[in-house]
């Protein structure tokens, strides 16, 4: 019994998407459609096939993917044969593969504008973050004053002063710059504190045992002691940046991925608004997955909690 | 405690394991194993690190199924936990989100049909025993470990069960509070009305002298020897301890986990002429 | 006078300097002075919500005088409220539409504060709607799935995918397909909410110490045993140190659907309504409400989490 069950388990993906062919096999012949058009998605299809005949070893493939060959089959079943009112809501996913494929040119400056901004808007927040955050550990009056204020302000969602920043700042670049960074400035300020607090007493007496000057004391030891912390503080501030970002870019920008997604939304072409998260899905997903690495290959002194 | 002669309380018959890839690169594997537990009977596993005594008592305990061979509890095929067997590892397991009478309790309730009141009561008069009285409302963190385990025991035998199964219990507890527990358990097990049947896990010989009726010496997930410990129980520390006797069946003990062969004779007499 | 506590890196410390410990109070009552009797270079509303204000300053700063970090702090404060009050309304000749004075702002408060109270409500509620039954499915589900391998292994990688996307960037898209904006919103929040603590939940139960596992699988505890008395208690601790990750995201998003959507009260409503009528002292009047209303909730949700998490 369990082994047919096995068997059925292994099989569903393949099934799925011969279904997925038949499907847009009997558009095609509708006619609603024609070959170019329903390319893109077709290649689609035929990359998961590959990647699940690939990967056929690990047990989950075959779940995952009959999952997203699921999601695709109802999804396009949905939006084609259904006819409901509000179908321009909805667009069949060869529709937004085709529309990316097409605007594949935009897309990609989009995603540098955005990436530019937000990579900026971080650089800024760590450089002023770790520089306070490096003073407040020298003295510790100056950290019970600024430790309690920057708990309030890290609790206050940036996009708050969003609109007056908008009006304040001289152009929506700057004041969306200014969002992000000053929404991670706060988090970035609190975390390096911390991880400064917490450093081994005796890990600071030896260096201070060899006599180091304090330009060698910070750069030598207390920043590559940061690092994971910061690395740490990243990846969970990473999600947040990006919201920042993106909302940041909905404010009135005109470029960048949040901006693809309103400004089409305000057209209503959802096929490309749609298109256009999953550009943003995709984007994130690569983003922590190379952070991920990155993680491992800088980090590899620390343990798997990120500390010494 | 009397022992009965009749069929065996658990079977371990020609039993080999071993863990699974993914969880056990450096954990043990045991192969062809066989040996008996007399009801009422007191075994110690005893053995040096990864010799599968641990393994073997969480195959007994029902965590692990065995690859091939059987384990019987009077006579039953077993693999899986069951009323029959409480458990006490050497990390007291306590669940650290109850207060220390709502763990003992939660044992008590799995394996009877009690009602609240009765559980309550049983739970406290445990915890006395144990010498925990007025800590009852106390979180896990807020104890010492030694009183973390004496919590877990008491949860042990607050269940009542005909088996304990017992890994370590007293390896992660400081000498002094070691010879209390462990005077404890003995005058608990003696005084007991029906007879429990016990396997107990550890490497400290004195430990296994003081408490078992027979030690299982286990080596490369063998067992390689089989004792009877000559002690008549009530059994009392002071005399045993002093006893020619002891210091004889000790050395034997010794011997068997430190075989020394050739050069290493030179420690060995060393040693030997200290003990 | 009392003295600093080492610092964690060593002896860097400022010139010392002897503050009394009434120092922020006295600035408290020069700065009311010069509010009231400084003449006001340019139209402004009446000082006294001003001065009441500054005598409550200077009434914390009375009692926390001991306090050095609280003396410091409340000494910034009236410091920048008087570099705002004589940026604004002494030394500047006339009102820049975009720089209202202190006592403009104070003013909204008073006249306005019936709207004002409701929009609080609706935000609220919105928000307690969205969060509660995103926290709940998050947390029930994710122990569930976390337990099962099976489900983990096919789940977690779809999981991670979708968890970093801010559901920010579906606003405009649910506010169009969902019904009303109160839906729109709760779906929001939901979604915003939900894979963070989902995603942390299935973390906590895979990471369970195996000993506690081993312990309970020895006591013979059947499913619903293990779902809410061994593996609900040990993830709650996890789940609400997210909270407060997670209430945050949730104002965020919150606040931004009413900026852009078809709301028509709400915090962020206000705050975005009023700069599009360049009304721009509510805009900052609002600011500091939901700057204020957001650090209440969390100081709400840490007492919370002490309160329910005693035993770590």
């Amino acid at each position: 019994m369990r082994r047919a069950l096995n068997i059925l388990y292994k099989l569903l993906p393949h099934a799925l998407f011969l279904a997925l062919m038949g499907m847009m096999g009997v558009i095609l012949q509708r006619g609603d459609r024609d070959w170019a058009a329903l390319r893109p998605m077709l290649a689609l299809a035929v990359l998961m096939e590959a990647i699940v005949l690939l990967r056929a070893k690990r047990w989950e493939t075959a779940g995952i993917f009959s999952i997203l060959f699921g999601v695709l089959i109802l999804w396009q079943a949905y939006a084609s044969f259904m006819n409901t009112s509000v179908s321009f809501l909805f667009p069949p996913p060869d529709k937004v593969v085709a529309v990316l494929v097409k605007d594949i040119r935009l897309i990609l400056h989009s995603i540098l504008a955005s990436f530019w901004l937000l990579l900026l808007g971080f650089a800024l927040a760590v450089v002023l973050g770790v520089a306070l955050a490096l003073l407040c550990g020298y003295n510790r009056r100056l950290q019970n004053l600024v430790v309690p204020i920057a708990d309030v302000f890290s609790a206050i969602p940036a996009l708050v002063y969003a609109p007056y920043a908008v009006a304040v700042f001289p152009s929506f670049w700057l004041a969306a710059l200014f969002v992000i960074a000053s929404g991670l400035f706060w988090p970035i300020l609190i975390n390096t504190i911390q991880s400064i607090n917490s450093i081994d007493r005796t890990l600071l007496d030896s260096a201070r045992a060899l006599d180091l000057n304090r330009r060698d004391m910070i750069l030598r030891i207390l920043l590559p002691y940061c690092t994971p912390g910061l690395f740490n503080t990243f990846t969970m501030q990473i999600s947040s940046a990006f919201m920042l970002l993106i909302g940041a870019e909905l404010m009135g920008m005109t470029s960048g991925v949040g901006w693809y997604v309103k400004y089409n939304s305000d057209f209503s072409n959802y096929t490309k608004v749609i298109a256009g998260f999953i550009v943003i899905g995709v984007l994130v997903s690569l983003v922590n997955a190379g952070l991920d690495l990155l993680k491992r290959r800088l980090l590899m002194w620390t343990n798997m909690e990120g500390r010494a | 405690m009397n022992v009965s002669s009749v069929k065996s309380k658990i079977e371990v018959d020609d039993v080999s394991f071993r863990y699974p890839a993914t969880e056990g690169a450096g954990k043990s594997q045991l192969e062809h194993l066989s040996f008996d537990v007399r009801e009422g009977e007191f075994v110690s596993l005893i053995g040096g690190s990864g010799c599968g005594k641990s393994t073997t008592l969480s195959l007994l305990a029902g965590l692990n199924r065995a690859d091939q061979g059987q384990v019987r509890i009077d006579g039953l095929e077993t693999h899986a936990p069951g009323k029959n067997r409480g458990v006490v590892f050497q990390h007291y397991a306590l669940f650290p989100w109850m207060r220390v009478r709502k763990n003992v309790e939660f044992g008590i309730r799995q394996v009877s049909e009690a009602n609240k009141k009765d559980i309550r009561e049983k739970a406290e008069r445990y915890l006395k025993l144990v010498g925990l009285e007025g800590s009852e409302n106390l979180y896990p963190y807020q104890l010492s470990g030694g009183m973390q385990q004496r919590v877990s025991i008491a949860r042990l035998l607050s269940m009542e069960t005909e088996i304990l199964l017992m890994d370590e219990p007293f390896g992660a507890i400081d000498a002094k509070n070691r010879v209390v527990l462990q005077d404890l358990l003995l005058a608990l097990l003696e005084r007991s009305a029906k007879r429990r049947t016990v396997v107990f896990v550890t490497h400290d010989i004195d430990e296994a002298i003081l408490l078992s009726d027979r030690i299982l010496f286990m080596k490369d997930a063998r067992i390689a020897e089989t004792l009877e410990v000559p002690f008549e129980h009530p059994r009392n520390r002071e005399e045993i301890v002093t006893s020619r006797q002891y210091q004889e069946f000790r050395r034997r003990l010794f011997n068997l986990f430190y075989d020394f062969e050739g050069e290493e004779s030179e420690i060995a007499k060393g040693i030997e002429y200290i003990i | 006078m009392n003295v600093s506590a080492k610092s964690a890196l060593g002896e860097l410390r400022a010139p010392r300097v002897q503050w009394s410990a009434f120092v922020p109070v006295l600035l408290c009552a020069l700065l009311a002075a010069v509010a009231q009797w400084v003449p006001d270079g340019v139209e402004n509303e009446s000082h006294a919500p001003f001065i009441a204000l500054l005598a409550l300053l200077g009434a914390i700063g009375v009692i926390e005088r001991r306090k050095q970090s609280a003396r410091d702090i409340l000494t910034l404060v009236v410091v920048l409220l008087g570099a705002w009050e004589i940026a604004t309304a002494k030394a500047a000749t006339s009102v820049h539409f975009l720089f209202p004075t202190p006592e403009m702002v104070l003013h909204v408060y008073l006249t306005d504060y019936a709207q004002i109270g409701k929009n609080i409500a609706t935000t609220s509620l919105f928000l307690l709607c969205g969060f509660i039954s995103g926290v709940a499915a998050a947390t029930l589900l994710g122990i569930i799935v976390g337990w099962s391998v099976r489900a983990k292994k096919i789940l977690l990688p779809i999981v991670k995918v979708l968890t970093p996307i801010p559901p920010l960037i579906y606003t405009p898209y649910l506010i169009v397909l969902m019904p009303s904006f109160f839906w729109a919103s709760v779906a929001i929040i939901f979604l915003s909410v939900f894979w963070g603590i989902f995603l942390s939940m299935i973390f906590a139960v895979s990471g369970m110490d195996q000993k506690l596992i081993d312990m309970a699988t020895t006591l013979n505890v059947n499913r619903a045993q293990l779902y809410f008395h061994i593996l609900l208690p040990y993830c709650l601790p996890h789940a609400m140190d997210r909270l407060q990750q997670a209430i945050t995201a949730a104002f965020m998003v919150l606040f931004n659907a009413e900026m852009i959507g078809n709301a028509f009260s709400g915090v962020g409503w206000y705050i975005a309504w009023n700069a599009r009528f360049a009304d721009y002292t509510k805009v900052v009047a609002g600011i500091f409400i939901a700057g204020v209303f957001v650090v209440l909730l969390k100081s709400i949700l840490r007492r919370a989490r002490s309160a329910v998490v005693r035993w770590r």
